[in-house]
This record gives C-alpha cells, sequence and structure tokens, in this order.
C-alpha cells in the first residue's frame, strides 16, 4: 500500500517550513509538485534525456541541501526552477567547454520529452508534426532565448516568475522573448499564412 | 534591436501556433526519490574535507592561497636581497665565478687535447 505523504495538502507555507526543517517528505513533495516542471525545462534546455534527469536529481538535492536558508519570499516553484536552469547552465557551458556542441535539435524522444496535447485544437493539421517542428525551430534558439520561451510557452510562467527564476530585469526578459518570437515567426513562416 | 524595439514587439499578440510548445512535456523518471535519497546519504557519509573540496568556493580559495604564497615569496626574495650588503643575489650565489653553476667542467682553454671520444679530428 503506498504511504501517504503528511505534506501532500499543504499549503506553499507549510511545504517551505518542511524544507526549512530538511523534512523528506518536504522533497517528495517538491517533486510531485514541481518534478514535472524541472524535467521539462532541463530536457527543453539540454536535449539529452539522461543528463536532465541527472540535473533534476542534482537540483533536488541542492534544495534539500539549501532548504534550511531558503527564506520563501518567491515561491518553490520558482526556486527550484532557478537551482535547475543554472545546473543546465552549468551543464552547457561545460559542454562548449568540452569542444562538444549540438550539430543540431536532437529529436524529442532522445530529449525524453513527450507530446501530449494540452487545449484543443480545431484545424485539419497534425498537431503532433508541427509540435515537433516547433520544437525543433526552439532548440535552435541561443540559450538565453530558449530559456524564457520555455519557462514562458512550455510552463507557462509569468513574467515576475521567470524574472525571479533567471534572476534577470522584467525588460530583459521581455526582450529575451521578444528576439525568441522574432526567430520563431522567421523559422517557421510559412505557417503565418 | 534594442529593448524599446523589442517591448513593443512584446506586446503585439502572440501566434496561436505558439501553444503548441506546452504539446511537449517531460516528467522525471522513475525511482528519481530513492536516488535523491541515496545520493544524498552518500553525500553525507563522505569526511567533511572531501565535500569542501567539491565546492566551487575551493577553486576561489585556492586561487586566493596561490596569490598569498606568490606575494610572500616574492616579499621574501625582496628582503633578503636588501639585506645582504655585497648586493649578492640567489642567482649569483648558485653560480660559480666563471658562470658555470659550479659543476667543474674546465673550459677549452684549459684543456686543448680533445678527449679520445670527444669526436674531434686528431692531427
Amino acid at each position: 500500500m503506498e504511504r501517504s505523504n503528511p505534506l501532500a495538502d499543504a499549503g506553499e507555507r507549510e511545504l517551505i517550513d518542511a524544507l526549512r526543517r530538511k523534512d523528506m517528505a518536504a522533497l517528495e513533495q517538491l517533486l510531485e509538485r514541481c518534478g514535472g516542471a524541472m524535467a521539462t525545462l532541463a530536457r527543453s534546455m539540454l536535449r539529452d534525456a539522461t543528463e536532465a534527469q541527472d540535473v533534476v536529481e542534482e537540483a533536488l538535492m541542492r534544495a534539500y541541501e539549501a532548504g534550511p536558508g531558503f527564506r520563501g519570499e518567491r515561491g518553490v516553484r520558482t526556486w527550484v526552477l532557478r537551482i535547475t536552469a543554472n545546473l543546465c547552465r552549468d551543464r552547457l557551458r561545460r559542454r562548449r567547454f568540452n569542444a562538444g556542441s549540438l550539430d543540431g535539435p536532437t529529436p524529442i524522444e532522445d530529449a525524453g520529452l513527450r507530446f501530449d496535447p494540452v487545449g484543443s485544437w480545431d484545424e485539419n493539421l497534425d498537431r503532433q508534426a508541427m509540435a515537433e517542428r516547433l520544437d525543433a525551430a526552439i532548440a535552435r534558439l541561443p540559450e538565453d532565448q530558449r530559456e524564457v520561451t520555455v519557462m514562458r510557452h512550455r510552463l507557462g510562467l509569468s513574467h515576475d516568475e521567470m524574472c525571479a527564476a533567471l534572476g534577470v530585469p522584467l525588460g530583459t526578459v521581455k526582450s529575451r522573448l521578444a528576439r525568441a518570437l522574432t526567430t520563431l515567426r522567421h523559422e517557421l513562416r510559412d505557417w503565418e499564412r | 534591436m534594442n529593448e524599446r524595439d523589442d517591448l513593443r514587439r512584446e506586446g503585439n499578440d502572440e501566434p496561436r501556433w505558439l501553444r503548441l510548445a506546452a504539446d511537449l512535456r517531460a516528467e522525471p523518471a522513475p525511482g528519481t526519490l530513492a536516488r535523491v535519497r541515496e545520493r544524498l546519504a552518500t553525500r553525507e557519509r563522505e569526511p567533511a574535507w572531501v565535500r569542501w573540496l567539491g565546492r566551487p568556493v575551493t577553486l576561489a580559495t585556492s586561487v586566493a592561497l596561490l596569490l598569498v604564497c606568490a606575494w610572500a615569496g616574492n616579499t621574501w626574495i625582496a628582503t633578503t636581497e636588501r639585506a645582504r650588503p655585497d648586493g649578492a643575489t640567489l642567482v649569483s650565489a648558485l653560480l660559480d665565478e666563471d658562470g658555470s653553476f659550479g659543476l667543474g667542467l674546465e673550459s677549452d682553454a684549459a684543456s686543448p687535447e680533445p678527449g679520445a671520444d670527444s669526436g674531434a679530428v686528431m692531427r
């Protein structure tokens, strides 16, 4: 029988308090609530399922260890996504240092992403093929633009949440989003017609 | 493109196809929590100094120590040189009078006859 987590119905404040106490149940709850967003961000950024899984685990470990010092001003989700984003940046920097660059975006299966339609799509188009093409275009974006695009359009973060997660001003977030959108519009210009 | 242009562009409607970005999602692999627990336990079993070595601050500390050592060494050498009345330096103390590092090798002038195994042509 599956044990129930005492923090399953806990509010944000209770979860933060439990994290501060280094309560293992809080870590489990963190994975439950934010694991999907962490994995989606890591896999979209790194395009490598194994490396992304390692980043998710490392991020959870860091959250657990840094828990006692967490003030909780900007929310747990933003905090763990910030840790995940920083770890992804470290990995990408290391890849560049090791002269290992991606020739092109890897397919969504290799990246460990799963097609999971959200909302309705009333046109007679192959939604999955379009999502894959869009994903390939996102994967080709420069790192900083890819980061904000994934956070905004894949994870649904607000501008304020993105500012907190990335540690950059609002103007920078908006500027990166606008540049990313310009590039995506150009790459997928046949969809604009 | 400057930031003001970007902000104006951002205000425009986003294309409908951008919503497709949310269709691709991922979940952590099964057993993630167990592996995290295991890794945490392994980390906690490590001696404190090993954990300290794994921290990024270690690199900064090492660089700081290197700089302090270089500065201290330089200061010590400069002080030693000033304290020597004959102006001798560490290098000049190591060199012999003829600049041969005191290996006792004789110059060509001192031994005009080449050795049998020197490769020189004897007349």
